[in-house]
């Protein structure tokens, strides 16, 4: 809010202030950040640029989350994981710890709803426990492509890594699976409905605290 | 009109040009025509039919919207009614169009934001005419009415409310319904009619009045919403605790927080000690000069004395520094002597020196009574009571005993004082006779006033007075005392013990309000442990923005999974009656090693003590100056505190190792059964330190000759030596905490960054977090048990959370590493206040115990006048006669710890139990969804075979499975059962 640097005015300010979860300051924190991730683009193109998929994932609080793609594809309005400032605000604020529960939900949903038809089946079940234990198998998180790739071809993904301890069989992930499926699945169709889901996480221990990220 | 004309059609060429490019972009949007927004009275000759049809069908994919376009003709005449709704005011065009002006000014924005704001914009527009136009069509009057009352409504309720709706829209469910889930560009729009709607409503139709209080309302609303928003701005460490959360997770953040949280509590304790107690303690102390010398007095005539220092008037003992630097570590000598403890601060009722009494000599109007002489007396402190000869020739009297009561009335011109006497007998003192004279003062001089101990009276009241008094030359007298109070009363021993429950009092409210908080938040959430859902849908962090964490968590995810699965293999393995045996035999004999070893320390410390005590160089009169440094005495002063501190650190890792040979079937057993240990091991040993602390001052209580009365303290100022002893203990263990810190922490990484092999076997410290908050757990004891001996505790307390915070974060961040298994996690926030409420309760029962039994040693303190550290309360008790009889017989008793803790016991038990019982409540909801999600199905099956008769029903009944069956039996038989040959029949 210093004189001259801040990009956005006092009203503009006031109206992100009512459309997110945010105060004024945070929007402005919110906009630094986004503005150092391509300090030539903002340059360029102003204060409300689109940057690419990669240029978020620079972002070390969403770079390490193994979820930054899924994350991206939901929030952007394309669904290319490309964003402007706004969205990203609007991604950061639904991210952030003030926005309800219920909120944190429907996104968590969203990201985890891999083939988007509204139920996480047992696919997108695997893939998520594949997502989740694939940093301490491969040592890294990986890159779109390298991910991709480990999608294809399952089994490659564990075989490469030799001992057995931190590896996940395919017998485990399925019976991993059909357990999360035998806990959260209440009508009993199979696969976990959005109702499921939310009744599941908000009783959750912690989602609430660890479904968040902070700038 | 011009103007208007060159908005409109800015506005149309953006439009266009969003259309365009929208179909580049291939996104197909629906709004049709260019003149959407073209108001019916615009002169440009577009066509009311080029107003727009949405249809509702939105695909989701991904998060994006699709739109379905319709082709400009489809648009029907029926449409027409839209645009009338509320465009059609002329007064609202310049506004939208500077609206669109500010939109498109090309120096602040880029053209693709004008081109998705005008789309945006468009849609939610026609959107809200939709939804107000949903109730049918109408007349247009009608119509044109309708927002204007909505938006009454709205502008009536405050900009909070409209700022709630914009939030909530930012849900964007899994179906996009319309109205909900719309992004921030839809928001945004939707915000701005909204506003410019109250905006001219406010302008146009409000009378001046309403107008004017909804703008204050508003206004006022907007700065408290404002300065709550700040509130929640500040928080302190924030972005410490982010940057641990986003490098080790959130359980380690868990242990910040809840030194954040301590630091919270300490500073209430800081805030109450300093302003009531040692604020007014310095005022005192310096306003009395004789005050001061009173508190000397009380050493000279020392038998048994403990801190030799202590007496020495003169500073010149501790002039060397090292010696100095001794006494503030151990608390001792010139410590002593200042407000940190105790003994330190005066119990003077009054912090004005105006207490004197007035010359005056006096004439008694009255035939009876006449006052010869009245002294002329000034008294500086009240404490001291002078009695007044005031004599009365009548000589009747002379044989019976009076009490006279003079009473003065308050108003300065008024210079009458009402005596009221009472005649007593030998002992027994009743009304005999009751006289009411005038007593009149002459001048300015002979007020009368009281003095009430406890500083409650009025400036003006009762003169002590007894009568009579007969001196040598058989002269009757009245012997008065009194004493005038101007400015403010303090009652300072009051203040004290008040000040002094208050600690405990303000820490539980603080944790019972943390607690509620949690228990709301967490009722529904204990409910049912699902492990597996737990891992993988809760079991990333999201905070955490660190590489390396990454693969950590991701490795204690993968490790608590491969758990789980053996667990459930485990949950089925046989144990044999031998085995069973064995482990009991083993477990038995592993818990006695606890105890025993508890009771090792217990004895340990009793030693120590009884050699501290018999090497007490008190007596001797060489040792007792304290030029030297004597690392002797280091050694035993520090001794007994050295020991606690060290069983604490030692004693976690003994029953951790005592833990892992207990051969627990599951982790999460061995850590609470570890963590318990812990903390039962912390509690007794402040426990024990505590009755040590008084054994020793009681141990010589056996010689004294009144064996009934409390008064044998072996030390003159006990509860300056419990309070220096305390004190001693925090020091230590802030120094054993730094040392640790130091040794487990920096001195392992830095071993295992330059030892390969260290590296492998040991890796560096795994954050253990339960053992760290009992650690803080067990300092906040410390904490609560000195805090009434020694006020400025609060001080020391203070400072060290904030140390021990900045050292802890910048050793976690460099040398520590994240627990593999989370055990405190948000929902053991509950565990975690409930361990804080009992240490709290543990440690308040001894020196409760002590407030309210105790006798305060007569030679320091501000209850040297008292009997016991309560009195003070039951005096104003006493006094004040309304509250007496309802309070007294409570209050006074030892049983408001008793009440206290029990009141505490029932609200922890009552929301224990309606948790509980949601709980239950939820698992037979659960049941029944399933039943009849089975009953469902099972007619879905039967319906599919009505359709196509060829199968039988018993092929339908197998294909229900087993276990639905069985439940359906138990749950909703009835339901089952009358289902069943209702279709049957039909078939």
């Amino acid at each position: 809010m210093g004189q001259g640097t801040s990009a956005y005015d006092q009203s503009e300010l006031a109206e992100f202030q009512d459309l997110t979860y945010f105060t004024k300051r945070e929007v402005l924190h919110v906009h630094k950040r986004f503005a150092e991730l391509a300090p030539e683009k903002v340059k360029q193109h102003g204060r409300n640029p689109t940057l690419t998929k990669e240029e978020i994932l620079l972002l070390p609080e969403l770079a390490a989350n193994p979820f930054k793609e899924r994350i991206l594809e939901v929030f952007s309005d394309a669904g290319d994981g490309n964003m402007n400032f706004e969205q990203f605000l609007d991604m950061m604020s639904q991210l952030s710890s003030k926005a309800p529960l219920e909120t944190k939900i429907d996104f968590a949903f969203k990201i985890y709803d891999f083939n988007e038809d509204g139920q996480i089946c047992e696919n997108d079940l695997q893939k998520v426990i594949l997502f989740l234990v694939q940093p301490a198998v491969t040592g890294a998180t990986l890159t779109s492509d390298e991910r991709n790739q480990v999608i294809k071809n399952q089994k490659s993904c564990r075989v490469s890594n030799k001992k057995e301890e931190t590896v996940l069989t395919e017998k485990e992930i399925s019976a991993i699976v059909r357990n999360v499926i035998n806990e959260m699945d209440m009508d009993d169709d199979g696969s976990i409905s959005y109702l499921d889901f939310k009744h599941g996480m908000s009783k959750l221990n912690g989602f609430e605290e660890s479904f968040k990220v902070t700038l | 009109m011009a103007d208007k004309n060159d908005g409109e059609d800015k506005d149309t060429a953006s439009e266009k040009k969003g259309v365009h490019d929208e179909e580049e972009e291939n996104i197909t949007v629906q709004v049709v025509a260019s003149g959407a927004l073209s108001e019916s009275d615009s002169d440009d000759g577009e066509s009311p039919t080029h107003a727009v049809i949405r249809s509702q069908e939105r695909t989701v994919s991904g998060g994006d919207i699709r739109l379905s376009s319709i082709s400009p003709g489809a648009a029907t005449p029926s449409d027409i009614p839209i645009q009338g709704v509320h465009f059609e005011d002329p007064e609202r065009d310049p506004r939208i169009l500077t609206e669109e002006d500010e939109i498109g000014d090309p120096a602040t924005l880029l053209p693709s934001r004008t081109r998705h704001s005008s789309r945006r914009r468009r849609e939610t527009r026609q959107e809200v005419r939709d939804t107000e136009e949903q109730p049918g069509p109408s007349q247009e009057g009608d119509v044109e009415m309708r927002p204007i009352t909505g938006t009454f409504s709205r502008s009536r309720s405050s900009r909070r409310s409209l700022r709630d709706t914009l939030r909530a829209h930012s849900r964007r469910s899994v179906k996009r319904g319309p109205g909900e889930s719309l992004n921030i560009m839809e928001r945004r729009t939707l915000r701005r009619e909204e506003l410019n709607q109250m905006e001219q409503f406010e302008i146009k139709s409000l009378p001046f009045c309403t107008w004017l209080g909804y703008k204050i309302s508003l206004s006022v609303s907007r700065s408290w919403q404002k300065f709550t928003e700040s509130l929640k701005d500040f928080r302190i460490w924030g972005g410490h605790i982010r940057e641990v959360e986003g490098n080790l997770g959130s359980g380690v953040s868990t242990y910040f927080r809840v030194l954040r949280w301590l630091l919270m509590i300490n500073t209430l304790n800081l805030i109450v000690a300093l302003s009531f107690i040692t604020a007014p303690g310095l005022v005192i102390y310096y306003n009395h000069p004789e005050a001061q010398t009173v508190n000397v007095e009380y050493n000279a005539d020392d038998k048994n004395c403990t801190n030799p220092d202590f007496f020495n008037e003169t500073d010149t003992d501790y002039a060397e520094y090292g010696n100095i630097l001794f006494q503030f570590l151990t608390g001792t000598g010139w410590m002593e002597k200042r407000p940190l403890y105790i003994g330190w601060y005066r119990s003077l009722n009054i912090t004005s020196n105006n207490i004197k009494y007035r010359d005056s000599g006096c004439n008694i109007t009255d035939d009876t009574y006449r006052c010869d002489t009245f002294k002329n007396a000034l008294i500086e402190n009240s404490d001291e009571r002078e009695y007044d000869d005031k004599r009365f020739t009548n000589f009747e009297q002379l044989l019976n005993n009076f009490e006279c009561d003079i009473q003065c009335p308050s108003t300065t011109q008024e210079r009458s004082c009402n005596i009221t006497c009472y005649k007593c007998g030998n002992y027994d003192c009743s009304e005999v006779n009751r006289n009411t004279a005038y007593y009149n003062l002459s001048g300015d001089a002979g007020m009368f006033d009281c003095y009430s101990p406890l500083g409650s009276e009025d400036t003006w009241g009762f003169a002590d007075c007894q009568f009579p008094l007969i001196n040598e030359t058989n002269e009757l007298g009245l012997k008065c005392s009194g004493c005038k109070r101007e400015g403010v009363i303090y009652n300072f021993a009051l203040a004290y013990v008040l000040v002094g429950l208050s600690y405990f009092v303000l820490s539980l409210l603080f944790i019972i309000k943390n607690m509620m908080k949690l228990f709301k938040k967490s009722a529904a959430e204990i409910v049912g442990y699902n492990p597996y859902s737990e891992l993988v849908f809760g079991g990333w962090d999201y905070n955490i923005a660190n590489k390396e964490s990454a693969i950590l968590k991701s490795k204690s995810i993968l490790k608590s999974l491969k758990e789980e699965l053996t667990c459930d293999d485990q949950k089925e393995k046989f144990v044999s009656t031998k085995e069973k045996v064995l482990l009991f035999l083993l477990r038995v004999f592993t818990n006695v090693l606890c105890i025993g070893a508890m009771g090792g320390v217990f004895y340990l410390y009793y030693e120590v003590y009884e050699k501290k005590e018999d090497s007490n160089p008190c007596s001797k009169e060489e040792e007792s100056a304290l030029t030297k440094l004597n690392y002797n005495e280091i050694i035993q002063s520090y001794g007994p505190a050295l020991i606690v501190s060290a069983s604490n650190v030692i004693f976690p890792i003994f029953f951790e190792v005592v833990g892992n040979v207990e051969m627990y079937q599951f982790q999460s057993t061995r850590i609470n059964v570890t963590m318990a240990r812990s903390f039962l091991m912390k509690l007794f040993s402040v426990v024990a330190y505590l009755y040590i602390l008084y054994d020793t001052i009681n141990s010589t209580q056996n010689d004294e000759d009144d064996p009934g009365k409390k008064v044998g303290w072996k030390y003159n100022c006990w509860e300056n030596f419990i309070g220096s002893e305390l004190y001693r203990l925090i020091i230590i263990d802030f120094a054993v905490f730094v040392v640790a810190l130091l040794t487990t922490e920096w001195l392992r990484r830095l071993m295992v960054d330059h030892n390969r092999f260290i590296r492998e076997k040991m890796g560096i410290t795994e954050f253990n977090i339960t053992k760290e908050v009992l650690d803080i757990c067990y300092k906040q004891m410390i904490f609560w048990a000195a805090l009434f001996f020694s006020p400025l505790v609060s001080v020391v307390a203070f400072i060290e959370i904030i140390l021990m915070f900045y050292f802890k974060k910048i050793s976690a961040l460099r040398n520590v590493r994240p627990p593999e298994k989370v055990i405190l996690n948000s929902s053991s926030s509950t565990i975690i206040n409930i361990v804080f409420i009992i240490s709290l309760l543990v440690v308040f029962v001894p020196i409760g115990f002590i407030i309210f039994t105790f006798k305060p040693s007569d030679k320091c303190g501000p209850f040297q006048n008292y009997d016991s550290f309560i009195e003070p309360v039951n005096a104003i008790i006493d006094k004040s006669g309304a509250f007496k009889d309802i309070i007294l017989d409570n209050l006074k008793m030892t049983s408001v710890v008793v009440v206290i803790v029990v009141v505490t016991i029932i609200i922890i038990y009552f929301f224990y139990s309606l948790s509980s019982a949601r709980q239950l409540t939820i698992q037979l909801l659960r049941e029944q969804i399933k039943s009849e999600n089975a009953d469902k199905k099972f007619l879905i099956e039967q319906m599919k075979n009505v359709r196509n008769p060829n199968s039988s029903s018993s092929v339908i009944e197998d294909k229900i499975p087993d276990k639905r069956k069985e439940k359906k039996k138990k749950t909703s038989s009835n339901v089952g059962s009358y289902a069943n040959p209702n279709l049957k029949n039909k078939i």
